[in-house]
């Protein structure tokens, strides 16, 4: 957690190249992965769904043009950091809405 | 060249550490949102006040520049854009933030699915600057922050780059004061269950009662079947 912190704040202070972030992370993800897939490479893996991959889609377009609404694309967390009171109001928002959208989903799941 | 490679660099080191917090489970992220899952929002929620500490410390010393700091208005659109978010965010599980980390560390096909999500609004979204006008003009715009940390924006309160610092410590003590869990995670990578197996209907027949089972009817409660046969003697070592 505190590498993720770290991390994010050295992206704030350097000037980086947003592009070269987002893919290499999925790459730091893989190799995070590796080792307990290696130890488990005999159990059955995870398999997307299609439902899963059209949720996954309509999630990405929805939020983007949400974020891009509200001027927060790639700037609440540091917005969050830096003291911006628009960026803890979308904060604010975002999780009442995330909780209620999340407890309907998951009772629904389980039912 | 330097951006490149400091920002691989950094993504690098962001997807180890967003694997490592468990942010590729989509169940697990939105069970934290929903407060289902105490363990991961609290970690979130250390993460941000320890942040925010850290950037004002950084502020003070300069290391941040102020004058780079952008700060985006509170405005009808904030609170539009911020209820769709959630409301996505919540029942997706996904975050344009974890797409990658889903997609390297976790469900390939459904990573790869949110991450082509992700750059289709980033391409429609100027074709929806058209509307957004619209949609944010209903409030009137506010661009302050908590305490004074840029040059020009206005502020709310006194205090400068201690009152944000004592913002974050307020969050990681209300981190600190999210209770843990009881047990522990389960492992990485093994789906929770979408049902749970149904109980046996329990009989209560006399002939269906074994020897060694006791059955508990409760007044009001769902049958109980306890079995009472005592585990085998372990085998003598000579």
């Amino acid at each position: 957690m505190l590498v993720l912190v770290i991390i994010a704040l050295m992206v704030m202070a350097g000037e980086v190249h947003h592009l070269a972030v987002f893919a290499m992370m999925a790459l730091g993800a893989f190799l995070a992965a590796l080792p307990e897939r290696i130890r488990r490479r005999k159990e059955p893996r995870l398999r997307s769904t299609w439902q899963g991959c059209v949720v996954c889609f309509c999630a990405g377009l929805a939020m983007v043009l949400a974020a891009g609404l509200a001027r927060m694309n790639g700037g609440l967390l540091t917005g969050l950091m830096q003291g911006s009171v628009s960026a803890y109001a979308f904060g604010g928002l975002a999780w009442l809405a995330a909780a209620v959208a999340a407890r309907i989903k998951e009772r629904k799941r389980r039912t | 060249m330097k951006e490149l490679l400091l920002g691989g660099m950094a993504g690098l080191a962001l997807g180890i550490a967003a694997q490592r917090l468990g942010l590729h489970r989509r169940d697990d992220l939105r069970c934290a949102l929903g407060l289902l899952h105490p363990a991961m929002l609290r970690r979130l929620l250390l993460a941000v006040g320890l942040g925010t500490m850290l950037t004002a410390l950084m502020m003070w010393l300069a290391v941040i520049d102020v004058d780079t700091v952008a700060v985006p208005p509170l405005d009808g659109g904030t609170v539009i854009g911020g209820v769709i978010f959630g409301a996505v965010l919540g029942w997706s599980g996904l975050a344009p933030a974890t797409a990658p980390v889903v997609l390297g560390a976790d469900r390939f096909w459904e990573g790869l699915c949110a991450v082509a999500g992700c750059a289709a609004g980033a391409l429609l979204l100027p074709y929806a600057e058209r509307i957004f006008p619209a949609l944010r003009g209903w409030l009137p715009a506010s661009a302050n922050t908590w305490f004074q940390v840029t040059l020009d924006e206005p502020f709310l309160f006194a205090g400068g780059f201690l009152g944000q610092g004592c913002i974050g410590l307020v969050i990681a003590v209300a981190a600190l004061c999210v209770r843990r869990p009881k047990e522990d995670a389960p492992p990485e990578d093994i789906a929770p269950a979408e049902e749970p197996p149904a109980p046996e209907p329990a009989s209560t027949a006399p002939e269906d009662v074994q020897d060694e089972t006791f059955v508990a009817i409760l007044p009001g409660e769902e049958s109980v079947v306890v079995d009472t046969q005592e585990d085998p003697p372990e085998p003598e070592v000579e």
